[in-house]
């Protein structure tokens, strides 16, 4: 019954203008910044009030293939829950007509903390940032306007954006914004080391060692509680000579931010082989030992906190592998919120 | 001098660097319009494409898409328009006035940066290029008739 008031009074949207119809009535979400944590540099959600039904849509997107040019690519083929919603065991991912992405995908989770998104920070909102991977030859291969009219022909979108909008009009900056609420909720605080944190859990010696020489030798870069301070720097890895990929710089065009890419968290670092921008290091070890032998040095734009590598003895590189993978959410991995929607 | 007598317009040619960082815009700002970069957030200011017999690109296409809306690579133009010399915009309550803008697309390779297409066939990227061709559409613009009611 009230799905048919709301449909009925949606058609009247021309009368109304932009105001929703009177059967609109959201159930709005509060968005909890995990305690301690620090305040995310905007409010993501101040323009695109975060609702039940906006999150729900949100997620019936991001698993929808007909987001995609052959319907084969959701953004969900390349963010994958199990992995912490980035591709799992790939040092590209698959897009459209057999290609493969330039970059290794990321995870989502804490998107709220990025300024910018993207290794290279191209992206300045999280609400635009589905544009990319969506149009992306190489990924989603479709344009906006074909994503629309596949919206706009199924009864069940027509539904869904009336619950989280008010009214049935399915646009580009709805589509966008719905999204955001999806991606934007995930977030990962329930680690072994936020329960450690929180007097929950307790660490193993290994762990505990392994979390000492964290916060002595990677906590510069990788500042708790994100694990990353989301800033672009040059860890010391090479221009690799097929993706020629300069990183920050092709972005800014500055020289100066050549071969910088944005510090990745480390929260589920366990899952998310291979690492690097490109894949390049195939295991948690390997990624470990880059900082303790494999950084070239004489780079021009090499951080300078990186200028002497970063001394490890054998046993403190394990205990460090040993306290990543704390850092592993398994709550987030089987959290049925954030699942395919039936 | 009446507060209803202009002489001059004043616009800006571009979108204003905070709606270039507020996500997801609607209506003229809708990336729909394909003024909008999806790798590099932020918008389109000017856009020219087509071809020319001089332009190395495959099927001699030209394409310049100017854009940045931040720091060194803000192609943002504010632009001041006069009226031809004793033509004032007079506008009184009732009537509807017109002025007439023309704008000559030599201008876009000429002055004051002259741009060869030969070199520059394709601009897509923020940065100095996009500098210089945004410095020369902005002087593209005349009025060249008022017409008063």
């Amino acid at each position: 019954m009230t799905g048919t008031l709301v449909l009925l009074d949606a058609c009247k949207k021309a009368d109304n203008g932009d105001r929703p119809s009177p059967g609109y009535n959201p159930t709005f979400l509060k968005f909890n910044i995990p305690a301690g944590w620090p305040q995310t540099p905007i409010d993501i959600f101040k323009d695109n009030p975060l609702t039940e039904e906006g999150f729900q849509l949100g997620r019936k997107l991001f698993y929808d293939g007909r987001l995609s040019k052959d319907g084969n690519f959701p953004c969900a083929s390349c963010h994958q829950q199990f992995a912490a919603f980035a591709t799992y065991d790939h040092q590209f991912s698959h897009g459209f007509d057999n290609a493969f992405t330039f970059r290794n995908a990321p995870g989502i989770f804490n998107v709220a903390w990025m300024k910018e998104m993207h290794w290279d920070g191209g992206i300045n909102h999280i609400e635009v940032q589905p544009l990319a991977p969506i149009t992306n030859v190489t990924e989603m291969a479709e344009s906006i306007g074909n994503v629309l009219k596949k919206l706009n022909v199924d009864s069940a979108y027509l539904r869904m954006f009336t619950a989280a909008f008010g009214d049935p009009t399915i646009n580009s900056q709805r589509t966008l914004k719905a999204l955001a609420q999806f991606t934007g909720s995930i977030l990962s605080y329930n680690t072994k080391y936020d329960k450690a944190k929180r007097g929950e859990a307790v660490f193993t010696l290994a762990e505990q060692n392994g979390y000492n020489t964290f916060k002595a030798k990677c906590n510069a870069c990788h500042t708790e509680p994100l694990f990353t301070d989301n800033t672009f720097r040059n860890n010391g890895l090479t221009l690799d000579p097929f993706l020629k990929d300069k990183g920050r710089m092709l972005i800014t065009g500055d020289p100066s931010d050549s071969l910088k890419f944005k510090v990745p968290s480390l929260r589920n670092v366990a899952l998310t082989a291979p690492y690097m921008h490109d894949g390049r290091r195939f295991s948690l070890l390997s990624a470990i030992e880059h900082y303790r032998s494999g950084i070239t040095v004489h780079q021009p734009t090499l951080d300078p906190v990186l200028k002497n590598r970063i001394a490890l003895s054998n046993q403190e590189k394990v205990d460090l592998a040993v306290f990543l993978e704390t850092l592993t959410d398994r709550e987030l991995l089987s959290d049925p919120r954030f699942a395919q929607p039936n | 001098m009446s507060e209803n007598t202009f002489y001059n317009i004043h616009f800006l040619l571009g979108v204003d660097s905070t709606r270039n960082v507020s996500g997801a815009q609607t209506g003229a700002m809708d990336p729909l319009n394909e003024m909008f970069w999806t790798w590099n957030s932020g918008y389109i200011m000017a856009k020219m494409e087509g071809t020319s017999t001089v332009s190395n690109r495959p099927g001699n296409i030209i394409e310049y898409h100017i854009g940045g809306f931040s720091g060194v690579n803000n192609v943002l133009k504010e632009i001041t328009v006069a009226f031809p010399t004793g033509q004032p915009l007079i506008i009184k309550p009732g009537q509807i006035s017109k002025i007439i803008v023309e704008a000559d697309f030599n201008k876009w390779w000429q002055y004051p940066n002259e741009l060869k297409i030969a070199a520059l066939p394709v601009i897509t990227t923020p940065g100095e290029a996009a500098k210089k061709v945004a410095d020369n559409y902005s002087k593209m613009f005349t009025v060249t008739e008022v017409v008063n009611n």
